[in-house]
């Protein structure tokens, strides 16, 4: 299904959106586990610094220590089930719910993060979806499924969140700043105190984008290209092969940002934000494939090592 | 168009919507934000508020972000402009980061601790004026055996 065939939400392969299943799930799961330190040492914060966002703003004051705990530990758990696609129907919604808040509550301490949002949002739509119909503990023994529009369709609805948040950071800047945010030093101001910020926080800051404050005329090509890319993402759901374009030019946004204020995207750094645009079922099935023959490889070779 | 099809087309509708809201409401939130870290004009100013270990010498080196009470730069960041809005929270957060540098015992030398807003230039910062054009000083507690090096 190309992103053309997005808006009309054709028929894809159960295994591409099980493809997106264990990718994006494995991706949000290792995020948990490597986050899990901060996520459960806001609970130490003190309660004066609780600012509530998203579901968490349900609460009137902080969450005991030992539930902040229970709840991390828990995301963790269930985000297992998830990339596995086992028992679904319950475990990927309540990872995906657990997701959430955790994640929201991170962000509940007066910083909020934006670096998290399009893998919450991903894990939210794969979650209402049927992606554990194929490469799934549930579907083991299970026929193949085929194509249908049961599995294009959420792909579809990645795709549309994935550009609809680059959109609304452009559409910020239009409104917020105008055309000036183009034509003006803004730009350059941003990544001269970004890295001003770091550096008197006694944090590593980009070299590079210190470097080149000092070179004004680099900034509105730069301002404009990042508004391009921000404001036209939503067309690139019309034609494939600009959908790729954009891709390449989103990614390589983001290694700008990082090279240029040390700030990591790491979930589109790292191309995850745009597999929906892509068939990854198939190098994903070669890599399963390797990774199996190398486990059966293993096991046969145990038994002869100990003869 | 077949029932799938309808369900996550009707999806997409009400995603979008709901993904659209916060520029309704204008307001940041998560996970549906207007994504406006670098959306507002800015210019040279740049105001920094954090919390200063300061030495028997006279310098001054920034708190490890830990010793905030998180593993974070910019919680650390926020923590402390938090702090600055209010004399008395500064104040809290300046004796509980003295209490704890002086229970760590690894910082040697320190002898005071300061909540502290300082504005710059940031240009001519990274051009090499790296004084800050306005200092203020929120709360200010000594570290208990700060005066041993």
């Amino acid at each position: 299904m190309s992103p053309g065939a997005a808006l009309r939400f054709s028929a894809a392969p159960a295994e591409r959106l099980a493809a997106l299943r264990i990718l994006l799930g494995l991706a949000a799961w290792i995020y948990v586990v490597a986050r899990a330190a901060d996520m459960i040492g806001v609970a130490r914060l003190p309660a004066w610094q609780f600012a509530p966002v998203g579901p968490v703003a349900l609460l009137a004051a902080p969450l005991p220590p030992w539930l902040v705990v229970a709840l991390v530990v828990m995301a963790a758990l269930f985000g297992a089930s998830f990339v596995l696609g086992w028992r679904w129907r319950i475990c990927g919604p309540v990872f995906a719910a657990l997701l959430l808040w955790v994640t929201s509550y991170r962000n509940s301490w007066g910083m909020v993060f934006h670096t998290e949002n399009l893998m919450v949002l991903h894990v939210a739509v794969l979650a209402c979806s049927r992606a554990a119909d194929a490469w799934s503990l549930d579907a083991r023994g299970a026929p193949a499924c085929g194509e249908h529009a049961r599995y294009g369709g959420p792909i579809a609805l990645l795709m549309i969140v994935t550009v609809l948040t680059y959109f609304l950071a452009g559409y910020s800047k239009l409104a917020d700043a105008g055309l000036a945010w183009v034509t003006s030093d803004t730009l350059r101001n941003y990544v001269a105190f970004d890295n001003l910020r770091k550096a008197e926080l006694g944090d590593i800051h980009a070299v590079l984008g210190a470097a080149l404050v000092r070179h004004p005329a680099l900034f509105p090509p730069l301002a404009a290209f990042s508004l391009l890319v921000e404001l036209a993402a939503p067309l690139v759901l019309l034609s494939g092969r600009a959908s790729r374009l954009w891709c390449l030019m989103a990614w390589s946004f983001h290694v700008g940002v990082f090279a240029t204020m040390w700030i990591v995207f790491h979930y589109p750094m790292l191309g995850l934000a745009y597999a929906p645009f892509f068939a990854i079922e198939a190098p994903m099935a070669r890599v399963g494939a390797r990774i199996m023959a190398r486990h059966g490889r293993a096991r046969g070779a145990t038994p002869a090592a100990t003869e | 168009m077949n029932a799938d099809r309808r369900r996550w087309a009707i999806a997409s509708v009400l995603t979008v919507a709901v993904l659209c809201s916060p520029l309704v409401r204008g307001q940041d939130s998560f996970p549906l934000s207007t994504y406006p870290m670098f959306s507002r004009a800015r210019d040279v100013r740049a105001r920094v508020a954090h919390v200063i270990a300061r030495h028997a010498d006279g310098s001054g080196t920034p708190v490890p972000p830990r010793v905030l009470g998180t593993a974070e730069i910019m919680q650390a960041s926020q923590i402390a402009r938090n702090a600055a809005k209010d004399r008395g929270r500064a104040e809290d957060l300046c004796r509980r980061v003295a209490e704890r540098i002086a229970r760590d015992g690894d910082h040697h030398g320190v002898v005071a601790i300061e909540v502290r807003t300082d504005d710059f230039d940031a240009i001519a910062y990274w051009e090499g004026d790296r004084a800050p054009r306005r200092t203020r000083i929120h709360a200010r507690c000594g570290v208990a055996g700060g005066d041993s090096t």
